[in-house]
């Protein structure tokens, strides 16, 4: 009965744990949307804030941090080309969705044009500098990971010779 | 305790031998012959209708495919007739041991390990001597860090 328990809880905690990997992707994705939307709509001098708007760009982070978490879901090895295919899958998935759901749920109506072309001017660039960034944490974190299992060696070897 | 290694070319080709010696046969000694005898335990390994003995330095990884545990080595592959779970407890995976739990399907003796890769989604790859790559899932990767730092892994860690 104590083990059952124990493992609907371990299950329980992955799946939480994936929930919020997936939620603070998401805060990421929201938070640089509404922000940009918000000081476009400032920069043109508008002051109406549409709550729906804001909800939907919500929406649409979550969706953005699903849908990326989705194109590494298989605990496989992927080959080197799978591997570069899903990586640019995963970089142009926010670029792809945002376009339309701006067009499609009307962020821009009624403001000037310069407005949507200023909010994906600055979004184009923040998802290339995010790749960019994501990129380097793991050459970093490859190099780190080298040491640590060159460090274990050597500590397994000085072990064995004691 | 005072331990000395005797090198002797004249044995070259022979097991290596552990002589101990002391006053009397105490719980020390006897605790130090088992952490001795643990590190040459051999897997019983079979391929279609041949049997061999695998010593445990051999293995490069285990792995469970369709209910089956193989074991590979460098160039071979035997069916083992373990559970990863008990191959875990055997090899004492993940408590100062070289073999660690990487997946729901592979344990993988790190001495054999070349190099590792951290990739997109929370995984890193392990790329072997022999040129083939198993992935260290989501689930391991944290405690697979914490071995690699800290040479343990938590209580809960399940091998």
């Amino acid at each position: 009965m104590i083990r059952k328990c124990k493992e609907i809880i371990s299950k329980w905690e992955h799946y939480i744990r994936i929930e919020m990997e997936a939620e603070v992707m998401a805060c990421v994705h929201g938070y640089a949307m509404i922000l940009t939307w918000l000081f476009m709509k400032f920069v043109v001098g508008e002051d109406g804030v549409s709550l729906l708007y804001v909800v939907e760009m919500g929406f649409l982070g979550y969706l953005l941090a699903w849908l990326q978490r989705l194109v590494f879901w298989k605990e496989k090895a992927y080959s080197i080309r799978e591997y570069r295919l899903r990586e640019i899958v995963w970089c142009a998935l926010p670029l792809v969705l945002t376009f339309p759901a701006g067009k499609i749920l009307g962020w821009f109506a009624g403001l000037p044009a310069v407005c949507e072309w200023g909010f994906y001017g600055l979004l184009v660039p923040y998802y290339i500098v995010m790749w960019i960034m994501m990129k380097r944490f793991f050459r970093k974190d490859t190099r780190q990971l080298n040491e640590l299992l060159d460090e274990y060696k050597a500590d397994s070897g000085n072990r064995s010779e004691e | 305790m005072k331990i000395k290694v005797i090198e002797n070319k004249h044995r070259a080709g022979e097991e290596p031998e552990v002589v101990i010696y002391c006053s009397e046969e105490n719980q020390e000694i006897r605790r130090l012959v088992k952490l001795i005898q643990s590190m040459d335990i051999r897997i019983a390994g079979s391929n279609e209708n041949v049997s061999c003995s695998l010593r445990q330095e051999d293995i490069y990884y285990f792995e469970a495919v369709d209910g089956k545990v193989f074991a590979y080595l460098e160039k071979e592959v035997w069916q083992v007739p373990h559970s990863l779970e008990s191959l875990g407890r055997l090899l004492k995976a993940g408590r100062g041991s070289s073999f660690f739990r990487i997946s729901k399907s592979c344990i993988v003796n790190l001495d054999h390990v070349e190099h590792l890769t951290s990739m997109m989604g929370n995984r890193i790859i392990a790329g072997m001597e022999n040129g083939e790559e198993v992935i260290i899932s989501r689930h391991y990767a944290g405690m697979f860090r914490d071995y690699l730092k800290y040479g343990r892994c938590g209580d809960d860690t399940e091998m």
